[in-house]
């Protein structure tokens, strides 16, 4: 567990990455906020399409612009806004401070190059006065440390002479080879079997305890979440819509999506009526098209009839760290004060119109 | 840190980096305790290429034609440019020595010309036969005919030559016995004061006068200088006199265009040019020195073993490398084209500029070609949308129109002719280059090694360009044969490279006159040519097919 008072490393505000298609702009990521700690396991979980990946490219600033473009908000790392520095001092940054690990371990080394170049490279690109013997025997060092079997001699291995799971060391032991002090894994175990799955998820715990990097974990297995998180954000359309420990998110699921989801999940010892699997009904929502307001409303079994599909919800602390953006926890006040607010904005449309 | 100390550290780290690699090439163990072999993905190809048949005997072939290429200043053949104005047009011969070719081809057109004298006795039907041979134009079948019969009547003792013929004859067999060919090589000026020795090219315009004036056996410098100086007017005057040809010049405006071109060429061009007609006299001049000298000493009886080599000092300080020879006992195994130049030679010095240009085309092109693709492809956006557009228009125009523009108004040199030739034939590539890096460029490693931080010159030269090099590396191996073909066209049209150099395409060009008569000089280029041109397509056939396992056309 990690400690309430150690330092903050990444601070997202306001964040918002929209698309330009032809179809229309596509608001991938629509306003989020969350905070990383010093040694914190952050999991981000959510549909496919829910924004999860494109959050974290936007923090490596790596969205292809155009169509992409990071529109508004800030990302605090160890103090220094990402989105205003220049692209060099970004490139610093990128495998040296912050380093990501991609979902597909099967195309994320270049097959033309050995592992040994590809390694020293990362190593030599950051810290320019290491040799090239010694960033070699740096890179073996580190991939025994990620468990390679026979580092010295695989190293100068091709990448498709590695099984999936010895990829993903491989990538795992280069984002972590210039000591990064965050590691983005973006659905890291999601290419392969789950014995690997195992074994990986149990490296970047181990790293993430050993070397105190804070992780961010990307993923839609709620397993996973459960296993390695602290925190845990939901996101849902853009837009985190429940933020918690994860103790009380599996407690206490405040929003009826965390709730769909946590029991959509199968489990042994409990089964739905009749034996069927719950699910949460209906399609993940058209990102160019989003349901007005909440854009859970039309999927939502406790959705309030005139209230979800005009207003947007406001965010309630449930906790001094639950947070949760639902109008199922609204006051009354605050509802009548947002259905009046509605109504005006209506009128007032169609006296333009 | 002191620099020995660092000095020492890096050869430290080399071994060290060394010995690694050694240990991880010996084959690193698996799980399974298996010897793993690296195995990469040119090692693949190489693997595949290796059983395509066809593929292999076109890089043997290529490897042939580059080695002799190569190797030819070293091959014992003649001079490519050597002119033996009595060689001309010798037919190829592995047995028979020039001598006997030209006694041949003598003896041929004196007995053809007895027959039309009517002293070569022929009967009705073989004398129809011939006229029907010189009405279809045929005109080596009768002189073989007519050289076939006069042996046999000479021998037969029916036919006897008449005075004339006699003397003839006898004057051939005697050049053919004693001819000899002197060649002079690096010329050097031995400066008396210091020993230096210089090249004539590199002295300065009054040394060279003193020079040519010993030479000339002593006379005046100042009656040099005003030879000099004519020689190059009427130089000047005959070149004016070419380019005028059509409108007809007075001598005064002739003499005025002579004082103009003068003007333009400036006091260091005109003096230049004495310069040039200087060094070319005085070698001259010690060819027919040394050539009188070695047929004197034959004549006085000194037996000399031929070839003979010698380095030999004229004029006091010139000091130069003497090569004479038995001019008609050389061989001509491919023939000897209209000036007498030995025809082997000539192609083998050909095609070594043909390749040349075939491969430092091939290049240029892939500089430029991968630099622009790699860029429009990588930067994508406007970037890609200008550069794009710019090859579009230049494939708009008829590149090969350009390629003769762009040689006409620099003047046909090998350099122009690079210049030209790659200025046009980097758009494919370039094309190709971006499609490929567009391709790629999507690939989760390129995202990573983002991710990792590197910046864009180093995601393009290091993993996006390596990675589409297979294709890079059949499309330039097919590219080579199309320069060379380029060029062939260029030079036939005689825009290519310029005489005394050869390429093949100037070769076949020179060849169209007299095709007939002299079949030789455009068969051998040829054939030469097409066998290059068949073994470099086969093996980029076959690098292609190597590289790409996924290729349906799989042997």
């Amino acid at each position: 567990m990690i400690d309430k008072n150690s330092k903050v490393i990444l601070d997202v505000k306001g964040l918002k990455t929209y698309f330009k298609t032809d179809a229309g702009i596509v608001k991938a990521v629509d306003g989020i906020d969350f905070t990383v700690h010093q040694g914190e396991t952050l999991g981000i979980v959510g549909e496919s399409g829910c924004g999860k990946s494109v959050t974290n490219l936007s923090v490596m600033r790596l969205i292809q612009s155009p169509p992409g473009k990071t529109v508004a908000g800030e990302v605090m790392f160890q103090g220094t806004d990402l989105l205003k520095i220049s692209e060099a001092e970004m490139r610093n940054v990128r495998g040296n401070k912050i380093s990501m690990i991609f979902q597909d371990p099967m195309t994320s080394l270049n097959p033309f190059l050995k592992i040994s170049t590809q390694m020293i490279e990362t190593i030599r690109l950051h810290e320019k006065n290491v040799s090239k013997a010694e960033a070699l025997s740096r890179s073996i060092e580190m991939l025994k440390k990620v468990g390679i079997p026979g580092a010295e001699k695989r190293i100068f291995c091709y990448p498709h002479q590695f099984s999936g799971g010895m990829r993903q060391r491989v990538m795992i032991a280069m984002a972590l080879s210039c000591n990064a002090n965050l590691l983005i894994a973006d659905e890291p175990t999601t290419a392969l079997d789950v014995t690997i799955q195992a074994q990986i998820l149990e490296l970047i715990q181990k790293v993430n305890v050993e070397m105190k990097t804070a992780v961010i974990l990307i993923t839609h297995d709620l397993g996973v979440v459960a296993g390695m998180c602290d925190n845990v954000c939901v996101m849902y359309a853009g837009k985190i819509v429940e933020k918690a420990p994860t103790d009380k998110i599996y407690k206490f699921p405040a929003h009826p999506y965390t709730e769909g989801l946590i029991q959509s999940v199968p489990r042994m010892d409990k089964s739905g009526e009749k034996g069927k699997l719950f699910s949460i009904e209906g399609q993940p929502p058209n990102v160019i098209d989003l349901p007005p307001c909440c854009a859970f409303h039309p999927r939502c079994h406790k959705a309030i009839e005139g209230l979800c599909s005009r207003c947007n919800p406001p965010t309630h602390m449930l906790d001094e760290d639950h947070e949760v953006t639902c109008w199922l926890y609204g006051t009354d006040q605050e509802k009548s004060a947002a259905l009046k607010e509605a109504d005006a904005r209506q009128a007032s449309k169609e006296a333009s119109k | 840190m002191k620099f020995t100390d660092r000095f020492k550290k890096q050869i430290h780290d080399r071994e060290e980096m060394h010995k690694l690699n050694k240990a991880g090439r010996n084959g690193a163990k698996n799980e399974f305790n298996q010897t793993v072999q690296g195995n990469s993905l040119s090692k693949d190809a190489w693997r595949r290429l290796r059983k395509n048949k066809a593929a292999v005997v076109g890089m043997c072939v290529v490897i042939l034609y580059a080695i002799i290429s190569l190797c030819a200043g070293i091959l014992p053949i003649y001079s490519y440019e050597e002119i033996i104005i009595d060689h001309q047009y010798l037919p190829p011969s592995l047995t028979k020595t020039a001598g006997e070719l030209m006694l041949k081809r003598q003896l041929s057109e004196m007995y053809a010309t007895s027959w039309r004298q009517g002293r070569l006795s022929v009967t009705e039907e073989e004398d129809a036969m011939l006229n029907n041979w010189i009405t279809l134009d045929d005109t080596n079948k009768v002189w073989n005919w007519c050289y076939e019969e006069g042996e046999k009547q000479r021998a037969a003792g029916t036919y006897v030559f008449s005075a004339s013929e006699q003397k003839k004859y006898d004057r051939l067999q005697d050049s053919i016995k004693n001819d000899i060919q002197v060649t002079i090589n690096s010329v050097r000026w031995v400066n008396p004061e210091n020993g230096k020795s210089y090249k004539l090219d590199n002295l300065d315009y009054d040394t060279l006068v003193s020079i040519y004036a010993k030479a000339l056996g002593g006379i005046d410098e100042q009656k040099v200088r005003t030879s000099l100086e004519t020689g190059v007017n009427s130089q000047i005057q005959t070149e004016v006199k070419t380019k005028n040809s059509e409108s007809e010049l007075t001598a005064e405006d002739i003499q005025s265009l002579v004082a103009m071109e003068k003007d333009s060429l400036g006091e260091d061009g005109v003096q230049a040019k004495e310069k040039s007609l200087a060094v070319d006299n005085i070698n001259v001049l010690i060819q027919n020195a040394m050539t009188k000298q070695i047929k004197q000493e034959i004549k006085a009886g000194t037996n000399k073993e031929f070839p003979y080599k010698d380095t030999e000092t004229l004029f006091d300080d010139i000091n130069f490398k003497v090569e004479a020879s038995l001019k008609n006992s050389r061989r001509y195994i491919l023939g000897t084209d209209n000036l007498g130049r030995d025809l082997l030679s000539r192609i083998i010095y050909g095609g070594r500029i043909s390749i040349l240009i075939g491969i430092v085309g091939t290049i240029t092109s892939l500089f430029i070609g991968i630099i622009m693709g790699s860029l429009a492809g990588y930067f994508g956006g406007r970037v890609d949308y200008y550069i794009m557009r710019f090859v579009d228009v230049l494939y708009g125009l008829p590149y090969m129109l350009l390629v003769i523009i762009c040689m006409a108004i620099f003047g046909t040199n090998i350099l122009n002719l690079f210049f030209a030739l790659a200025m046009v034939s980097w758009l494919t590539i370039a094309r190709m280059v971006r499609g490929q890096i567009m391709s790629l460029k999507n690939q989760e490693y390129i995202e990573a090694a983002r991710s990792m931080g590197a910046g864009g010159w180093r995601i393009i030269f290091r993993h996006l360009v390596p990675n589409s090099l297979s294709v890079i590396i059949v499309y330039s191996t097919l590219r080579v044969p199309e320069f060379i073909m380029q060029e062939s066209f260029l030079s036939f049209l005689g825009l290519g490279v310029q005489a005394p150099l050869a390429s093949w395409g100037s070769l076949i060009g020179d060849s169209t006159q007299g095709m007939t008569k002299y079949p030789w000089r455009l068969v051998y280029p040829a054939i030469v040519m097409t066998l290059f041109l068949f073994s470099m397509n086969f093996f980029g056939d076959g690098l292609r097919d190597a590289f790409d396992p996924q290729s349906k056309n799989m042997l």
